[in-house]
């Protein structure tokens, strides 16, 4: 362990440490902010201050790597937010021995006689509560973030990764591997990882996907081609109106749900109510249709459905009245 | 209270709220209706009074915590929009509730960032296409690619060398996600030597690079 020599910088790096930890504490209080004010005055305070930010940073993009070095003998058990996969085990397939007998030409002699390692391989069923979001690991690094109430079927196949969305929204954070695709089916609808980060939503009328990094490849009956999506763009695929839309946005706002948010720019409350909507059970009406073209631009943070309405009506000068058949907007008196 | 309007391309939540509780063009008065008179009444004015009465010296400590006075700004408009959705009836020390929600939102920024930053270099793209249509050209840099592997290989050292107890704390508080207060119960020690030994996890991270 190198200690620095400078003592100056060894002091600026134990009082910044010492900051931190004060700061990350729930009993943390104003005036312990206002010294940290003044202690981040002096420029080389700041700098080292940044670096431990930057540090812990940068463990946030590997965190499984992060587990591995703090693990030991004595580690502490790892939380419930990330859950391996854990297939069925089903019992070990052997693909049989074609021989082509052709005669003196071309001969094709397919020996293919393989054992698909059970570890790796089987379906599973993975489900979001209705009240809580869920990440799942999967054993190539790629990962799957549930929101509430979402459900996908894993098949982990040797010469495929094919993931069906029964119901919901998931982003996927996919490890590229060229010898095995990673297809996402929701119905008809396929989307083929080229090396991603993209988001899916499946509403009982449309398809929309997101891109974050990398590229994704989109296949739909409504479209005569596959579509290339990009980073930075998204599809609507929307079965009712039997029309497709390429079109580039923001990806974080597409992303916010996996922080906790709904992001919107202009959105009718019409769109803001479908929202709600998915994550309770019951419908959202309006008093007086004019109320659903009202346009809504902000931040709201995922919770239960009545709780959003309410914030929303609030912050509308609306009204939203919650009970057991379900939300309605209506102008406030 | 003045809001800036924020114009250029598409920041959500700065333009988000001036958008929403801007309907005269630039002015930036909040509308009396707007937020003060939500469904939680006092609790909602109290908390939102008390962000009105702070906003300067927020924007003061974000300013010298980022260095730039638009990035305090911006960070501070968040604040305002993360209140909006509260229950603040609950919440013991306030002050130090928005500030604390305001490092939330900065380091939620800076991961954008980054984020934006990596995926410009990604998969070796030699140009990356913007939405405005036009085309960047962008050749990842070998050398940052290296140093930053680097770095994280010489963190991840650094951290495997801590004594057990203050990795078991920092796995738990920082990875785990549990507070100064479940970690001590966790573990049947006091608050303070959680974050005692949060300190020395710390200033290890601290000293790498010097």
């Amino acid at each position: 362990m190198t200690t620095p020599e400078d003592p100056a910088l060894s002091g600026a790096a134990q009082d910044a440490a010492a900051w931190h930890a004060r700061l990350a504490s729930d009993d943390a209080t104003e005036q312990d902010f206002l010294e940290f004010e003044q202690w981040l005055a002096d420029p080389l305070n700041r700098a080292t201050f940044d670096r431990i930010e930057a540090a812990l940073l940068d463990l946030e993009a590997d965190p499984q790597a992060a587990r591995r070095a703090l693990s030991g003998p004595d580690a502490a058990p790892a939380a419930g937010n990330v859950t391996p996969l854990r297939p069925r085990r089903r019992p070990a397939m052997v693909v049989g021995a074609w021989i082509g007998a052709a005669a003196a030409a071309v001969a094709a002699v397919f020996v293919a006689l393989t054992v698909l390692d059970p570890s790796d391989y089987g379906r599973t069923d993975y489900v979001a509560a209705p009240d809580s979001d869920r990440v799942f690991a999967l054993p190539d690094g790629s990962s799957i973030h549930l929101n509430r109430g979402a459900a996908v079927t894993v098949d982990w196949r040797r010469d495929e990764r094919r993931i069906t969305l029964t119901r919901g929204e998931a982003s996927f954070d996919v490890r590229h591997d060229s010898g095995r695709p990673f297809v996402v089916q929701v119905g008809d609808d396929e989307i083929r990882d080229l090396g991603t980060e993209f988001n899916v939503l499946s509403t009982r009328d449309a398809l929309e996907v997101t891109v974050r990094e990398g590229a994704v490849q989109v296949t739909t009956p409504l479209a005569s081609e596959p579509q290339d999506l990009q980073a930075g763009t998204a599809i609507t695929i929307d079965r009712a109106a039997g029309s497709v839309a390429v079109e580039s946005v923001d990806p974080d706002a597409a992303f916010a749900w996996t922080a906790g948010r709904l992001v919107y720019d202009n959105a009718t409350l019409a769109e803001v109510a479908a929202d709600i909507a998915r994550y309770g059970a019951a419908p959202v009406t309006f008093a007086e249709p004019d109320l659903a073209a009202l346009t809504f631009s902000g931040v709201l943070e995922i919770d239960d459905a009545g709780m959003m309405a309410e914030r929303l009506a609030g912050f509308m000068g609306l009204r939203a009245d919650v009970n057991g058949d379900g939300i309605r907007f209506s102008r406030a008196q | 209270m003045r809001i800036a309007r924020c114009a250029g391309h598409r920041k959500f939540s700065c333009d988000g709220l001036c958008q929403a509780l801007n309907p005269v063009q630039n002015t930036g008065e909040i509308p009396p209706g707007a937020r003060v008179d939500g469904p939680s009444g006092l609790a909602e004015r109290g908390l939102v009074a008390l962000y009105l009465e702070r906003r300067a010296a927020l924007v003061r400590f974000f300013t010298t915590r980022t260095g730039s006075a638009s990035e305090a700004e911006d960070i501070v408009q968040d604040i305002y929009l993360k209140i909006a959705a509260l229950d603040a009836a609950e919440i013991e020390n306030p002050t130090a509730y928005l500030y604390r929600l305001g490092t939330n939102v900065m380091l939620d920024r800076v991961r954008t960032r980054r984020r934006a930053a990596a995926r410009d270099d990604a998969y070796g793209q030699a140009s990356v296409t913007r939405s405005g249509g036009e085309s960047v050209e962008e050749a990842p840099s070998a050398e940052d690619a290296v140093a930053a592997r680097q770095g994280l290989t010489r963190l991840l050292a650094a951290l495997a060398e801590l004594p057990d107890q203050t990795r078991r704390v920092f796995t738990m508080h920082k990875l785990d996600g549990l507070s100064y207060a479940e970690v001590a119960t966790e573990l049947g020690v006091s608050r303070s030597a959680v974050e005692k030994r949060m300190m020395a996890a710390l200033r290890r991270l601290g000293e790498l690079d010097l």
